[in-house]
C-alpha cells in the first residue's frame, strides 16, 4: 500500500521510536507504549500529512500501521 | 470504637444518601454531619488541607479549618442534591432556570473544577440547544480507588447522568481521547475537570496556582492545541436552592498563548471568591515556584468522585 511507509513514519515520529519497531500488522499498542493522547496526536499528524479527516470512531490503540493506513485511504478529504 | 473507611462509606452511600433522594432539606442537613465525620476519618489529610488552605489564600490556621470544613460540606451535598434530582428529575430545568448558564458558539473544552455541583451544571448545559457537549472523566474501575459503596454510588450517578444528558461519558483511554478530539473537531464541546492531579495522568501540566505552582494533567492543553479549540473556565454552584453559573475569560488558541494556565489564573478568582465550595485542596499540591513534585501528599485515587 502506497501510504503504508509513510504512516509508518507519522506513528514512530509522534510516539519518538524507531520506525523499524513497527511492524504493518500487529497492534501498535503493543508494539510500543501509548498514553492516552497517543492516538489523537497520531490522528492529528495523519490529517495534516495527508489533508484527511481520519474518523475518531475507528481509531484504536489495537489497529495495525496497515488498519491506519486502510483508515486514512478511505478517510473524507478536508 | 472506631468506624472503618468502609463501614463509614457504607453509611454517607447506603443510608444518608437514600433520605436525601426523598428529602432535599434532609441532605442539605446531613451534609454537615457528613462534613464532621469526614474531618474525623482523616486528621492527617485536614492538616495538609487546612496548611495549603491557610498558605494559599493568607488566612488563620482556624479559618483555613472552616473553610476545608465547607469545602467537605459542599461535595456532600452535592451527593445529596444528585441523589434528590435523580428522584425528582423534572425539577431540574426550574433549579437551572435562572442559573445564567449559556454556551458561546463554536468549538471549545469547558474547563471546570470540583467544585460547587459539576454533575448538575453538565446536565444543564447538555439540555441547552445546539449544546454537543460530551464529558470527558476518569473511569470508576481499579485505577480510580474507592470504597465499595462510593463506587456504587458514583456507577449510578454515572449511568444517570448518561440518560438524562443522552451523552456517554468519554474516558481517558487512547480511543476515548481520540473520539474527543474528534467531536472538538466536528464543532462540538467538551465539559472536563482541568483539577486532576498530575500524578494520574501521562501527561503534566505546571501551572501557577495562588503564587505557587501546580502539577496537573496536561491532557487539555493538548486536546486544545491539536483542535484548535478555545478554553471556556467554568463552574456551577448552588445559590439558595438552585444553581449558579460562573464563567471566566474564554480562551482562544493561538500563538504564545498558554492555554491551561490561562484557564487557571481564571479558575483562581472564583477559588478566591468561594474556597468552600473546591474540594481538591488536600490532593492538588501547591509548591513554591520553580520546584514541582513528583507526587501529592494525599495520593491519587483518593479524591472527589466526580
Amino acid at each position: 500500500m502506497e501510504n503504508l511507509e509513510k504512516t509508518r513514519e507519522i506513528v514512530a515520529r509522534v510516539l519518538r521510536v524507531p520506525a523499524a519497531s513497527l511492524t504493518p500488522d500487529g497492534p501498535i499498542g503493543e508494539a510500543v507504549a501509548m498514553d492516552s493522547l497517543s492516538l489523537a496526536e497520531i490522528a492529528s499528524a495523519l490529517d495534516d500529512e495527508f489533508g484527511v479527516r481520519v474518523p475518531g470512531d475507528d481509531l484504536a490503540a489495537s489497529m495495525s500501521l496497515r488498519d491506519l493506513a486502510t483508515l486514512v485511504a478511505r478517510s473524507p478529504r478536508r | 470504637m472506631a468506624v472503618s473507611d468502609a463501614g463509614r462509606a457504607d453509611w454517607r452511600y447506603g443510608r444518608i444518601l437514600p433520605l436525601a433522594s426523598r428529602s432535599r432539606a434532609f441532605g442539605r442537613a446531613a451534609s454537615a454531619l457528613v462534613a464532621w465525620s469526614e474531618l474525623r476519618r482523616d486528621p492527617e489529610r485536614a492538616a495538609v488541607a487546612t496548611g495549603r488552605i491557610a498558605s494559599a489564600l493568607g488566612v488563620s490556621p482556624g479559618a483555613a479549618l472552616g473553610i476545608y470544613r465547607d469545602a467537605l460540606r459542599s461535595e456532600a451535598r452535592e451527593e445529596a442534591d444528585a441523589a434528590w434530582f435523580m428522584a425528582h428529575e423534572d425539577r431540574i430545568p426550574a433549579a437551572l432556570a435562572r442559573s445564567g448558564a449559556r454556551l458561546d458558539p463554536g468549538p471549545a473544552i469547558l474547563a471546570t473544577l470540583h467544585f460547587g455541583s459539576p454533575v448538575l451544571g453538565f446536565l444543564h448545559l447538555s439540555r441547552l440547544p445546539g449544546a454537543r457537549l460530551a464529558i470527558v472523566a476518569r473511569p470508576l474501575d481499579d485505577s480510580n480507588p474507592m470504597p465499595r459503596a462510593k463506587r456504587e454510588w458514583a456507577r449510578r450517578k454515572v449511568a444517570w447522568t448518561e440518560r438524562v444528558s443522552g451523552r456517554s461519558f468519554l474516558s481517558i483511554d487512547p480511543g476515548s481521547v481520540a473520539r474527543a478530539r474528534a467531536h472538538l473537531l466536528d464543532g462540538g464541546r467538551l465539559f472536563t475537570p482541568v483539577d486532576v492531579p498530575g500524578d494520574v495522568s501521562a501527561r503534566r501540566a505546571r501551572v501557577r496556582l495562588f503564587g505557587g505552582v501546580a502539577e496537573v494533567s496536561g491532557g487539555i492543553e493538548i486536546l486544545s492545541r491539536l483542535t484548535r479549540s478555545a478554553i471556556q473556565p467554568l463552574v456551577t454552584y448552588p445559590r439558595g436552592n438552585g444553581f449558579a453559573f460562573w464563567y471566566g475569560r474564554r480562551i482562544e488558541p493561538g500563538e504564545g498563548v498558554e492555554p491551561l494556565a490561562e484557564a487557571f489564573a481564571e479558575l483562581e478568582g472564583i477559588v478566591r471568591e468561594r474556597p468552600g465550595e473546591w474540594w481538591m485542596w488536600p490532593y492538588l499540591d501547591l509548591r513554591p515556584n520553580g520546584r514541582v513534585g513528583a507526587e501529592n501528599a494525599a495520593g491519587p485515587g483518593h479524591g472527589p468522585n466526580s
